[in-house]
This record gives C-alpha cells, sequence and structure tokens, in this order.
C-alpha cells in the first residue's frame, strides 16, 4: 500500500468535508485513488502525488475519481496537468461514473481528451 | 498496568519480613488493592502497618489477622497487603518504616516528574489547539483559560492591541477566572511603571506581592489599584511578541489574592502559552491580511456596470463567505465602438491575490480583444493562446457574449463555463452555451453560436459558487435545476435586485465557500437607438 496524504487540518477552515489521495503500485501501473470532495484543498496533494507517481516511471497512470463527491475547476486543472503537463510522462486514465465526475468533465469539454473508464477494472485492463 | 517486577521483590521482602519471635518466617498471604483502597489506607504513603481490626476484616473478612502492611506500587494505581494469621514480634511497622525511609526521595521525584509531565502535556495541547486555529476571538479566549489554569492564578487577563482599518491601534482583552464585569468598570491599563515591562515586551513580571513592588502605586489618579479592583497579590505578567515582526501584540497577567503564589514553573507555562500565542495571533493576522487584501484586489478591478441604451443590467459579486477562497470569479460589460454590448463571465482556478491578479489580466485581455470588436471565437482564442503563455498552466473558464441591438441578436463562445440562461418572451427557460468547448488556457478552438435576443429577453451568466455551494449539495447538475426553478420568479419581481439576494441566499444559504459573480441583463427596448 502506498501513500496517503489527507486534508481537514482546521488551518483550511473550509476544507470541511475531508478529501484524501492515495498512490499504490500496481505490477507497473501507478493507481491514484481520490475520495472526498476534489476542489482547492485537495488539488495540490494529487499534484503532489500524481508528480511522485511520474518519478516511479509507470507504464500507466490512473486516476480513480470513484470515491469524488465534488469535482471542482481546480481538480480539473490537475488532471489536465497530469494528462499534458511538464511531468506527465505515462498515458493517462481516468475512472469517473456518475453525473457528480462526469457533468463538469462535460461541460469542459474534457471528456474529449481524457481516456475515461467507467470503473478501476476497466481502466486496469490491458 | 501491572505492578512492575521491583513491586514483587518489595512484596517478598516485606513478606520474609514476617518471623515470629525466634525469628521463624510465618506464613503470610497477599491481597491486592485497587487504586481506591490504596488511597483510603495509606493516603501519600508507600507502605504502613495497618491495625485497625475493622479496616482489616473489611478487606478479609472471616480471618483473624495479627498483623498486616500495607504497600502502594506505580504511584498509587495499585497495591497489595501482606497479612498474616499467625503470632508474630512488632515487625511490620518497623518494615513499614524502612520501606519509607528508603523511599521518600524516590516517591517524592516520581510526584515531582508526574507533575512535570502533567505541566507539558498541557502546555503542548494548548499549544497544538492554539496554533491550528485562525479565529481569534477563540484564540484569545483559549489562551486566556488555559494560561490561568495552568498559573494557578484566581483570574487572568490578555489585553492584545488591534490595527483597525484607519489604522488605528486599539486594545481588547479577555478575561478568565472572573465574571466580564468585574474588569469592565476600570480602564484599560496605562504604559505605567507596573505594566511597562509587559506592554513594551522587555520580559515577565513576577512579584510575590505586587503592592510592595517599588513600582507599584505611582501613577494618578488611582496609585495603585482602582477601588472595587479585583484584589492582586501575587503577580505575573508575560508579554506576547510577535515572533515574525518583533512586535508587542499583547500580554498575559495573572493575579492571586493571596502573596507568593506564583513559581517559576508557574513562570515558564505562562511564558510557553504566550509563545503558542504570538504564534497563533500571527497566522489569524497574517491570513486576515492576505484574505482582505485578495477581496480588495477583486472588488477594485470589478466594473460598474454601465449604462446601457435599451438594456436594464444588474451584477453582482460576492467573494467567498468562508476560507481563503477570494479572487477568481470576475464579470465584465463592455461598450463597443459599433454600439454592441459584450458580456463577460468567468472564473480563474486558484485562490487568494494570485487568483486575483491572474484575473485581472484575463480581464483586461478579454477587454482588450472585445474593444478590437472580434468575433466571440476569435476573443477567445487570442485569450487562451495569451494566458497559456503568460501563466503556463493555467485553467480559466469564461463566457463571452455580444449582444448586437442593430440585428437583435446574441453571439456568444463559451469556453469550458457553465451555461447562461436564455429566456426570451413567451417561451421558456433555456440553457445556451452548454459545452461548447475547454477552458482558456487549455482548448485552442471555440465556436460560437448566434441566437435571438429580441425586446423583453433576459439573459442570466453566473459562476459556479451560486451553484455548488457546500450547504445544499455539490452536486452541480441538481444547483443548477435549482437555479432554473428560481428564474420565473426573479423575472416577474418587483424589484429584481432584492429578488436576487434573496435567489442567491436560498441557494447557498448564506454560506458559500466560493466566490459568486452574476450578471442579469433584461432587454428593456424602448429607448434602443
Amino acid at each position: 500500500m502506498g501513500e496517503r496524504d489527507v486534508t481537514g487540518d482546521s488551518l483550511d477552515d473550509a476544507a470541511s468535508s475531508a478529501g484524501s489521495v492515495a498512490l499504490e503500485d500496481r505490477d507497473g501501473t501507478a493507481v491514484l485513488r481520490v475520495d472526498g470532495a476534489l476542489d482547492l484543498a485537495l488539488a495540490p496533494k494529487l499534484r503532489r502525488l500524481a508528480e511522485r507517481a511520474a518519478r516511479l516511471q509507470p507504464e500507466l497512470l490512473v486516476i480513480d475519481l470513484t470515491g469524488v463527491t465534488f469535482l471542482a475547476s481546480a481538480g480539473m486543472a490537475e488532471l489536465v496537468r497530469a494528462h499534458r503537463g511538464p511531468t506527465a510522462s505515462a498515458p493517462l486514465r481516468v475512472v469517473a461514473s456518475g453525473r457528480i465526475t462526469l457533468r463538469p468533465l462535460e461541460l469542459t469539454r474534457l471528456v474529449d481528451e481524457l481516456a475515461i473508464y467507467p470503473s478501476l477494472s476497466d481502466a486496469l485492463a490491458p | 498496568m501491572t505492578p512492575r517486577p521491583g513491586f514483587d521483590a518489595v512484596l517478598d521482602a516485606v513478606r520474609r519480613a514476617f518471623a515470629d519471635g525466634a525469628g521463624t518466617p510465618a506464613a503470610t498471604e497477599v491481597r491486592p488493592l485497587g487504586p481506591a483502597e490504596v488511597r483510603a489506607l495509606l493516603g501519600d504513603h508507600v507502605a504502613i502497618a495497618v491495625t485497625d481490626r475493622t479496616v482489616l476484616a473489611d478487606l478479609v473478612p472471616g480471618k483473624e489477622i495479627t498483623r498486616a502492611v500495607a504497600l502502594a506500587a506505580d504511584g498509587g494505581e495499585r497495591g497489595a497487603l501482606v497479612y498474616t494469621t499467625r503470632e508474630t514480634g512488632e515487625l511490620p511497622s518497623a518494615v513499614a518504616a524502612a520501606i519509607e525511609a528508603a523511599t521518600a526521595d524516590l516517591a517524592g521525584t516520581v510526584r515531582r516528574l508526574r507533575s512535570e509531565a502533567v505541566v507539558l502535556d498541557a502546555l503542548h495541547s494548548t499549544g497544538r489547539k492554539l496554533t491550528a486555529q485562525l479565529d481569534l476571538d477563540r484564540i484569545v479566549q483559549d489562551a486566556t483559560d488555559a494560561a490561568t489554569k495552568a498559573t494557578g492564578a484566581s483570574f487572568g487577563a490578555f489585553f492584545y492591541n488591534l490595527v483597525d482599518e484607519f489604522g488605528e491601534s486599539y486594545t481588547l482583552y479577555t478575561i478568565s477566572g472572573v465574571p466580564r464585569e468585574a474588569f469592565s468598570r476600570f480602564p484599560m491599563p496605562r504604559n505605567t511603571d507596573v505594566f511597562a515591562p509587559t506592554f513594551d515586551g522587555i520580559g515577565t513580571v513576577r512579584s510575590p506581592d505586587i503592592t510592595q513592588d517599588p513600582r507599584f502605586g505611582k501613577n494618578a489618579p488611582h496609585h495603585g489599584m482602582p477601588e472595587g479592583h479585583l484584589p492582586v497579590c501575587s503577580y505575573l505578567a508575560v508579554p506576547v511578541v510577535s515572533p515574525t515582526s518583533g512586535e508587542v501584540l499583547g500580554g498575559f497577567f495573572f493575579g492571586h489574592p493571596e502573596p507568593d503564589r506564583f513559581t517559576a514553573r508557574h513562570e515558564y507555562l505562562a511564558e510557553g502559552i504566550a509563545g503558542y500565542s504570538a504564534i497563533a495571533l500571527d497566522n489569524a493576522r497574517l491570513y486576515e491580511r492576505e484574505r482582505t487584501l485578495a477581496t480588495e484586489l477583486s472588488r477594485s478591478m470589478l466594473p460598474v456596470a454601465p449604462p446601457i441604451p435599451g438594456l436594464d443590467v444588474l451584477t453582482r459579486y460576492l467573494p467567498a463567505a468562508t476560507g481563503g477562497k477570494v479572487g477568481g470569479d470576475w464579470f465584465d460589460v463592455i461598450r463597443l465602438p459599433s454600439g454592441a454590448t459584450a458580456f463577460v463571465i468567468g472564473d480563474v482556478v486558484g485562490h487568494g491575490v494570485t487568483a486575483a491578479t491572474v484575473m485581472g489580466q484575463v480581464r483586461t485581455a478579454v477587454r482588450s480583444y472585445a474593444r478590437l470588436e472580434l468575433p466571440p471565437s476569435e476573443v477567445l482564442r487570442n485569450v487562451s493562446e495569451l494566458t497559456a503563455g503568460l501563466f503556463g498552466e493555467c485553467f480559466v473558464t469564461c463566457f463571452y457574449a455580444v449582444h448586437r441591438p442593430s440585428d437583435g441578436t446574441l453571439v456568444y463562445a463559451n469556453a469550458g463555463h457553465l451555461p447562461a440562461i436564455l429566456v426570451r418572451p413567451g417561451e421558456a427557460v433555456e440553457q445556451i452555451g452548454e459545452a461548447l468547448a475547454q477552458p482558456l488556457g487549455v482548448g485552442s478552438v471555440f465556436p460560437e453560436r448566434t441566437t435571438g435576443f429580441p425586446v423583453g429577453g433576459e439573459l442570466v451568466l453566473y459562476t459556479d459558487g451560486l451553484v455548488e455551494s457546500r450547504r445544499h449539495t455539490r452536486d452541480l447538475t441538481l444547483g443548477v435545476e435549482w437555479l432554473l426553478a428560481g428564474i420565473p420568479g426573479l423575472l416577474t419581481a418587483a424589484d429584481p435586485g432584492t429578488a436576487w439576494d434573496k435567489l442567491i441566499d436560498e441557494l447557498t444559504r448564506g454560506r458559500h465557500d466560493d466566490d459568486i459573480a452574476v450578471i442579469h441583463v433584461r432587454h428593456r427596448g424602448e429607448d434602443a437607438p
């Protein structure tokens, strides 16, 4: 099991519903599982762990948004960064099911360029 | 907690000490004692001979105990009663006395270490609590309560300096240990000889009896404490000094009516809490400054919508009410040379001063291209290239619409922003521009659409803070549905401004943790050129 970052420190009094990001290495695939609100408070943690994942030089990076309860612009900006930012090194697959995460991705037309999968097992399938 | 091995050895030694007159060991038994029994039997002692028959009968019913010694272990958490029913000499009391003598020092040390640990725990937990919050009022009250308790003062006060919006400094205080009214009749302590070391940040003052201090009672009109002042004899005062600026933020004052109540230990504790308080106050002030700066910056960059012939334009901008997320949203209403009007609403990802400054530049860029009367798709394409070049990675959503009164149309493009709401007379509420293109800084192609915007038409542009309020749900789909449901009532309202304030309040329950910006355009038409 990999590393885990949890927000919700009282210094950020708006963070309320504490989210978390966990990094797991699955046979050469780096899986970042995001839970809770992927907003301004959690986005920097996703970025940190995505960069850490990139240093592992995985064949594939999967960001699993199944447990995300709110997808803010700040979170989507990190998806774009992981997909085509300067530190992006592996192909990215995003797991998103349900309108909470899909709707914002549709409105911003990120669905056009991100590879989106309905479940983690679909994303992990060769 | 189980008694340590050392206790078993002591028990063995004590059992061996039970012997008859000839020195033959007597058979003994051991009955464990709980904490309450240890306290009742031994008090502060480590070992004691128990002779009271009633007590012994209670502890070990049905036995004729002749001699017994009670022993305490683990600071009174546990103990044991060693007893015999045989005839023995007076040894138990001698044994108990010997153990007492041998362990007296040790027991004292253990007690001291324990109280030390309690003190450290208290200081640490106070520090954690204080430095983890940004609410000034709570910081000062928590700190005053903690310090008053830790010093054993009968009352404590914390006077702290603040600077108001005009740059004038003023002093507030919190009280602990007595009702606030006990202090309310007295003037603020002035920078007299007694208080100077504290208010000047020179150092701690600790006095066994402040009334005997040479600095005391020098100042008119009271020459000492004002009448009716809480009686202060023992006195302890600690300055609170900012670790970043060295500025004196305030001071803690502790009093007790009895003399000589404050020890070096209390002084150490009070100084520790003062140190944590200084960090907490610094944090709160810096946080507040950043938040205020971002709010001011954002507000200063937002326009007052100019009067537009034939249109009623209502705008709202509410910086995030909670948290430090102010700064990213903006709107603009631009009169173009041709007589058309451009409406812009957008959201820069990020918060605080950084987001506010990026927003200011993006807004200016949009304005510049708009005034060149480039088509909406070209305006957004240029701004997207510009922002990507200026800020590297950025993510800015923006809805751009131009109303051309000459042909009664609305031409718009949308860079990843929420759709706009359009209501034409006699038609249902509709959403326009949904998912047309990616955000600025991300996308490169921004298709535009044209639709009719006749007299009597209404256009609403808004940012996500309005529909993603935490108090309801963070489900965007539902948030938009609720907003759409509120639109018809808004359109028929006699006073649209009040109606909007009410709707915003309903949608967010008055607690939005993101900025909210709204533009509502009503095509009135009668004075159209």
